[in-house]
């Protein structure tokens, strides 16, 4: 019971943050890997589990700490346009227009042909 | 009432005077020597407080502690287990065959069993955790845990580098009272001060030693100072033989006697005695000198390490190992010998001890100070931290360094410029180089070598030696030219002789390396086989004000004089400013500050500054694409292209080869999806070194990249408003895969030429899609 109340929580609280779609996943995306679902079990991607602890952080306004942590993950992958998107999505929050804005136009730079990616990119830039 | 204190002092400062009168009068010997007593009393407490405040002032006094950039472990890392060994050893991880404690490991062929130590990294403490690291060839297959659960990521304890010492040059790593090996303090207490445990700062009997041995000799030879005298000595850096400074030193010394406890002193002694020199850095305390001499932690240290460091102790410079090896040796066996004589070891460890390898030198190993690397953290950090806080506040900095990579670049700087070096100059001048190396897209410097001699502390070439670029230039030119519209990699552009008249009244007609023409060639092959007439033309088409604008806005700090010469890289610049240059290429054309710390935390791990990345975007990513695919065919058909047979058959780099006027200088640039490499290579004095940027500094940059086990093929994700086409190298007409000198690149859609004739889709390229269909049907 508590241990669901706690689960649903924890999602509400993580889909909060989660702006960008959950799975890109259409035939002509790239290697890209997809942002985890909320609540979904610990994941074993390296990129995925540091994207989720960020997130974390980022709800808990410890904007920093989550940028350090999703920087991690770009150390891993650093073409992974959502990752980027992710990036821009923490300095957003944490009232960081500039960067937010850099890291999205970064995003979109690698997004090519991954339509989902480059959509995300271009409605977060609001274009 | 309120008069009462007032009227008792007055009465008091009456009555003395009086009263000293009286004494004079009574006994003028006795009062003269009371007098001479107080004064006396007066002098030892003035030394006793300025001993008490040197040794306050030591205890808190802690240089900032540096850190390399932790290794990140996961599954599919491209890490063989003798690698990790080599990581965890420099850690300070200790092999063993059966892992009980934090911080040991096990091998077993393709298995590694590792218990980490809990480390308090900038953003969280990573606690103790066993792990079982299997691997597959050479990468990481799996991570698990104690229970057989996957862990996604394992971030291990950073590698700790020197520290930032004040401007007094005293280097030293802290050890705490449980760091200190027990047999450290037995030997230091049997071979320096053997009754320290009773004696109160001062051991009559060793004095009474000296003195007769030194009556006898005439002056001061023999020393028996206590361990408390040396620290007294050392605090005041006065090493002068004289009896005033002797006296001096006992009072301080018994005077510290009395404040601290001899665990205290002990420690602080450990911490505090000079060892060993570096150039102008001086080795203090026996945890740097134990990373000094055997690279490893004080800890760690076996008998005759331990036997070393405590035979030097009595002159560093006259017992330093590395240049006076045979002296060194003879005085650590000495050192065990008494040990054992006074059986704080057996006889049989004294042998054995006796017979090892003085077990010096680094060879293989990384160095834990890195002065060109330290110099920029000092550099990054002046901003936010007066240079005070650094020496004394105890804080530390984690900074991007990646030990691996570092070492590969010293080793392979050291070894090209070996190669390079004419044979009849060796003895004369020797060659000088300079690299760095940096993560394009998080602008983080992993490794920086500034010279041939990786341990100088002074001249960092890497930060300091501007030299002018030569074609290094050259893509900036066509990345101007790309952003206007008028332009493609296809599009042609004349090398015929070119005049340019400059403002002076003077005319300038460029050569060409070859001193031929090529006519006109595409922009593709004018900057793969570095043209300078097609380019000088180019640049005086679109302006050389636009490719100064663009250098500046690249990261070049400055916007360099629009001379037309320009063009050809007639502009000093540092090898660091040319990595924040072409970093920003690689990166896609967005512009991130080259950053050596990550963050900073104070003594009790509080965050106190984060460095985090940083990026603007800078140029038309499209255009930066294209300059990136014409980059990637330098290295395949253009003047870099004898670096392939240096680098892994498959991996596709992108660079530029640069050559100063006269040969005095060899540039090259380049990158790969992951690494950015910049390698300069020439001489001090600045006279020529007659070697081209091929010849020279890209047999230093290819190995280094193919050292690089991670780094990945430069491949630019195609951007949705650029197609890409095959284009022939020599003509810049469409034409297929593997049909002649053909390169992949991307162009505007609609910017594609007419095909070059004799060169359809013949059965080769029939056989190419083919072989691809079938393929990709199988996976």
């Amino acid at each position: 019971m508590i241990r669901t109340a706690i689960l649903v929580l924890l999602a509400v609280a993580l889909s909060a943050c989660a702006q960008l779609p959950g799975t890109p996943g259409t035939a002509d995306s790239q290697e890209t890997t997809p942002l985890p679902e909320a609540g979904s079990p610990p994941p074993a991607s390296p990129t995925a589990a540091l994207v989720e602890q960020g997130r974390r952080q980022s709800a808990d306004g410890q904007y920093d700490q989550a940028v350090a942590s999703v920087e991690r993950a770009l150390r891993i992958e650093p073409g992974n346009p959502w990752l980027w998107l992710e990036l821009a999505q923490i300095h957003r929050s944490a009232g960081n227009a500039r960067q937010a804005d850099g890291h999205a136009r970064k995003a979109l730079s690698l997004a090519g042909t991954d339509r989902n990616a480059e959509q995300a990119a271009r409605r977060f830039l609001g274009e | 009432m309120v008069n009462k204190p007032e009227s008792a002092a007055r009465q008091a400062s009456s009555t003395l005077p009086t009263r000293a009168k009286a004494l004079f009068k009574r006994a003028p010997k006795r009062t003269a020597a009371g007098a001479l007593l107080v004064l006396f009393a007066v002098y030892a407490l003035y030394l006793s407080i300025s001993v008490i405040v040197a040794f306050e002032g030591r205890r808190w006094d802690i240089p900032a502690r540096v850190y390399a950039a932790p290794l990140e472990i996961y599954a599919g890392i491209a890490l063989t287990p003798d690698e990790l060994s080599a990581a965890l050893d420099q850690t300070g991880y200790l092999r063993v065959e059966e892992v009980r404690h934090p911080g040991e490991y096990a091998m077993h062929e393709d298995r590694i069993l590792l218990r980490t130590r809990s480390f308090q990294h900038w953003d969280a403490l990573e606690p103790e955790q066993s792990a079982i690291i299997d691997f597959d060839a050479d990468r990481i297959a799996s991570i698990r845990n104690e229970s057989n659960e996957t862990l996604p990521l394992l971030r291990l304890e950073p590698m700790r580098l020197g520290s930032l010492f004040a401007a007094h040059h005293e280097d030293r790593i802290l050890v705490a009272q449980e760091d200190i090996p027990p047999l450290l303090v037995s030997a230091l207490k049997t071979i320096e001060d053997r009754r320290f445990d009773s004696h109160i700062g001062l051991d009559f009997r060793a004095i009474a030693r000296a003195a007769f041995v030194n009556v006898r000799q005439g002056g001061i030879r023999q020393g028996g100072s206590t361990l408390t005298q040396q620290l007294v000595k050392s605090y005041f850096l006065d090493s002068r033989q004289t009896f005033s400074r002797k006296f001096r030193e006992a009072i301080m010394a018994v005077a510290l006697e009395l404040r601290y406890d001899k665990d205290e002193l002990l420690l602080a002694y450990v911490n505090e005695i000079y060892l060993g020199q570096q150039g102008a850095r001086a080795i203090h305390g026996f945890g740097l000198a134990s990373e000094f001499y055997f690279s490893k932690p004080l800890f760690r240290l076996e008998l005759h390490e331990i036997a070393l460091l405590v035979a030097i102790v009595k002159g560093p410079s006259y017992y330093d190992p590395r240049r006076h090896s045979d002296r060194a040796r003879d005085r650590r066996n000495l050192v065990l010998a008494t040990l054992a004589d006074n059986e704080v070891i057996d006889e049989q460890a004294a042998i054995t001890a006796s017979e090892q390898d003085l077990g010096i030198g680094n060879h293989g190993k990384l160095s834990r100070y890195q002065p060109a690397y330290m110099d920029l953290v000092r550099r990054q950090l002046a901003a936010d931290f007066p240079l005070d806080d650094l020496a004394t506040e105890g804080l530390r900095i984690f900074t991007n360094l990646d030990p691996r990579i570092q070492l590969r670049v010293e080793l392979e700087l050291a070894a090209g410029l070996e190669r390079l070096q004419p044979t009849e100059s060796k003895d004369v001048v020797p060659l000088e180089g300079a690299a760095i190396v940096t993560r394009p897209q998080s602008g983080e410097v992993l490794a920086m070598v500034g010279g041939r001699d990786v341990e100088f502390d002074g001249f960092n070439r890497v930060t300091d030696a501007r030299r002018p670029i030569g074609s290094l230039v050259k893509p900036v030119v066509y990345l101007a030219a790309l952003q206007m519209d008028s332009y493609t990699l296809a599009s042609q552009v004349s090398d015929e002789p070119v005049e340019v008249e400059l403002d002076n009244g003077d005319t300038w007609a460029p050569q060409n390396f070859d001193e031929t023409s090529h006519g006109n060639v595409p922009l593709l092959r004018a900057l793969g086989d570095s043209y300078n007439r097609a380019t000088v033309r180019l640049g005086m088409e679109i302006g050389v004000d636009a490719v100064s604008g663009l250098l500046h806005e690249l990261g070049l700090d400055h916007r360099p004089d629009p001379n037309p010469s320009l063009l050809l890289g007639a502009v000093e610049m540092s090898p660091f400013e040319v990595a924040q240059v072409y970093n920003s290429l690689a990166n896609g054309g967005f512009r991130m500050p080259l950053r050596a710390v990550r963050s900073v935390v104070d003594a009790q791990g509080e965050p106190l500054m984060r460095y985090p990345l940083e990026l603007l975007p800078v140029a038309d990513t499209d255009a930066v694409q294209q300059v990136n695919h014409a980059m990637v065919q330098v290295l395949e058909h253009g003047t870099a292209r004898s670096a392939k047979a240096m680098l892994p058959a498959d991996l596709v780099a992108a660079g530029k080869t640069g050559t100063s006027d006269d040969f005095r200088d060899s540039w090259f640039a380049g990158f790969t999806n992951d690494h950015l490499a910049v390698v300069w290579v020439g001489n001090d004095d600045n006279h020529p070194v007659g070697l081209t940027g091929s010849a020279g500094a890209l047999t230093i940059w290819a190995p280094v990249i193919a050292g690089l086990d991670d780094t990945r093929s430069f491949d630019p994700v195609p951007s949705s408003t650029l197609e890409l086409v095959w284009l022939d190298y020599e003509t810049g007409l469409g034409t297929y895969e593997g049909c002649g000198r053909s390169a992949r690149v991307a162009l505007p859609p609609g910017e594609r030429p007419p095909r070059l004739s004799g060169c359809g889709p013949g059965l080769r390229e029939l056989g190419i899609r083919a072989k691809r269909w079938l393929e990709g049907n199988k996976q």
